[in-house]
């Protein structure tokens, strides 16, 4: 069987930029197994595939799958998928594992909806100062950091609160590799997903500034983009700076733009997204 | 922008999603694509090896058909590598069955010299020199890379380096197959160690039992966590195992996850290794 398979970079405007995602279109009257799905998304090895098969003409179930799980929550390969799927119509549902998104084409690209997730102020425990420390303690002076929980993403956010874009741009994680194996130890027993280290721009276009880190594969890798670690950045910069229009920058090493506005209960994340595969799959 | 056509293949594989995966990148010899570009996509693939393939003979509309002779480089998402077997096989794969190429041998020029694949009974068979490994005294640096991929280190174990390629090959013949595939290995933990030794790459290896012997190879060095079948690691396994089973032939099977199986043939200088492909997806990059 054959499957019209797109390889989709998303939050960008530069091919090979953004965060990668798989695309695979499952024809209405076929069905696929989910072990089929994650043995696709383990074959390409992108950060996330995205499943998507049409429901009615504007509707379409989507699934995500990284390469060794399936995922409950990823924005860019959601936007990836709306820029495969928008070609036909300028508006569509998708049936998520998180339930209903709306996607539709507008001025800043591709605007998705999503819930907005604001997260819970915590008192930082020895573990988690730790994590902050191995980011900031390559610094001379390192910012005073804020620590925030999120249960939806279950991600440890951490606002730090003045830094220059292009030296937050330029720290490793962890910061240095010998540190590698006791940093993924510490960050397993939090059992979180990843750490967002997040900060106001000191850039007059940028809002926010962010660095996403998750574990695979007992590594700590980088997030190039994430959508879904913005729903929660835009309530909290509602929060904490009164901000509900923001302009994201993730300084990850290929880079990422989004366009967040908080509306009540709703964020709206836009972004670009460039075609770099097409093709097909043989399963 | 031009359109290049792009292939994922399974290779050391009968059917998909077992071997290892190399994207495979017909470059045309009109359309040259430069280095830069050619480290962005392999970096957008992001499995083992992207490799980027150009006829050197025969050259004109019919190139791919007809040449024999073609330039091939490979890349892992960060770095150019001088060797890779799985996707020299990958590429010789699409050669005969996608591109229409009747030639019944392919040589190919790469940075570790020129490598040669023929049509074969198993489906194709690649001729690499040997890297015949010699034993190492043990030292701190090699039992930590022992202890980071069994759990722990013994004195009834085998460490052989092939100076070549700078593979370390572990074998402790109290460790069955099974052990061999149950592995939970944690090399990232003795980075440091293999990096004072030059080592590029660990490899775990056992008695097989449908087949003559089993390995894991392990290479974070090159970024590489765990790679599921590799045909540069038996370029070094098969003189390490020939002395040991008295053998010139085998079957070995890398216990990989996704699995891989090779068939080898040995005399003095070389190692042929043979296996099969898959075509899983086809498509098309501009660039």
């Amino acid at each position: 069987m054959k499957y019209e398979f797109y390889v989709v970079d998303a939050f960008t405007t530069n091919r090979f930029g953004g965060n990668p995602a798989g695309v695979v279109i499952i024809p209405h009257d076929a069905t696929m197994s989910e072990a089929t799905m994650q043995s696709i998304a383990n074959e390409v090895n992108l950060p996330m595939t995205s499943f998507v098969q049409a429901a009615d003409s504007n509707t379409f179930t989507l699934l995500w799958f990284n390469p060794t799980a399936k995922a409950t929550f990823c924005g860019h390969a959601t936007l990836a998928a709306a820029h495969i799927l928008l070609t036909n119509s300028t508006e569509i549902t998708l049936l998520s594992p998180i339930g209903e998104l709306e996607a539709k084409r507008t001025s800043k690209g591709i605007t998705l909806k999503f819930a907005s997730n604001p997260p819970h102020r915590l008192e930082p425990s020895a573990q988690q100062q730790s994590i902050a420390n191995e980011f900031l303690g390559q610094m001379p002076n390192p910012p005073s950091t804020q620590f925030f929980y999120e249960p939806t993403t279950n991600d440890l956010f951490i606002l730090l609160d003045s830094i220059d874009d292009s030296e937050f741009a330029r720290l490793s994680f962890p910061s240095a590799p010998e540190n590698m194996a006791g940093l993924v130890g510490r960050m397993e027993s939090l059992g979180i997903r990843g750490v967002v280290f997040v900060a106001q721009s000191q850039q007059a276009n940028r809002d926010s500034i962010s660095r996403v880190f998750n574990v695979r594969d007992k590594l700590v890798v980088e997030d190039q983009v994430t959508g879904s670690a913005h729903t929660v950045i835009a309530p909290l910069f509602y929060e904490i700076f009164g901000k509900s229009a923001i302009h994201a920058h993730q300084c990850s090493q290929r880079q990422g733009q989004l366009y967040l506005e908080l509306v009540g209960d709703q964020v709206y994340i836009s972004g670009n997204a460039v075609l770099a595969i097409q093709g097909n799959i043989s399963v | 922008m031009t359109k290049y056509q792009i292939f994922t293949v399974d290779a050391f594989a009968s059917e998909p999603f077992t071997g290892n995966q190399a994207g495979i990148v017909p470059v045309p010899s009109w359309q040259p694509i430069p280095d830069e570009t050619m480290h962005k996509l392999a970096a957008e693939m992001n499995i083992s090896e992207t490799a980027y393939l150009t006829p050197v003979d025969h050259l004109g509309e019919q190139e791919f058909q007809q040449a024999s002779r073609f330039t091939l480089r490979w890349f892992t998402p960060t770095v150019e590598v001088r060797l890779c077997g799985h996707a020299t096989l990958a590429a010789a794969h699409i050669l005969a069955h996608e591109l229409g190429n009747h030639n019944e041998e392919f040589r190919f020029d790469t940075l570790g010299g020129v490598l040669v694949v023929r049509k074969s009974a198993e489906g194709l068979e690649m001729t690499f020199p040997l890297d015949i490994p010699a034993p190492v005294s043990a030292n701190d640096n090699f039992e930590l890379l022992a202890k980071s991929v069994f759990g722990y280190y013994s004195d009834s174990m085998e460490m052989e380096l092939s100076p070549g390629l700078r593979y370390l090959v572990i074998h402790d013949p109290h460790r069955s197959a099974q052990d061999i595939a149950a592995l939970q290995p944690r090399v990232s933990e003795a980075l440091e160690a293999g990096r004072r030794e030059r080592v590029e790459i660990v490899i775990a290896t056992g008695r097989g039992e449908q087949e003559d012997f089993v390995s894991r190879v392990f290479g974070p060095w090159c970024g590489i966590t765990e790679d599921p079948a590799t045909g540069s690691a038996h370029t070094v396994l098969a003189p390490f195992w020939s002395k040991r089973l008295q053998k010139s032939q085998f079957v070995a099977k890398q216990c990989s996850k996704r699995g891989g199986v090779l068939s080898l043939q040995l005399d003095k200088e070389h190692v042929r290794i043979s296996g099969s492909a898959v075509v899983v997806v086809k498509g098309s990059v501009e660039l």
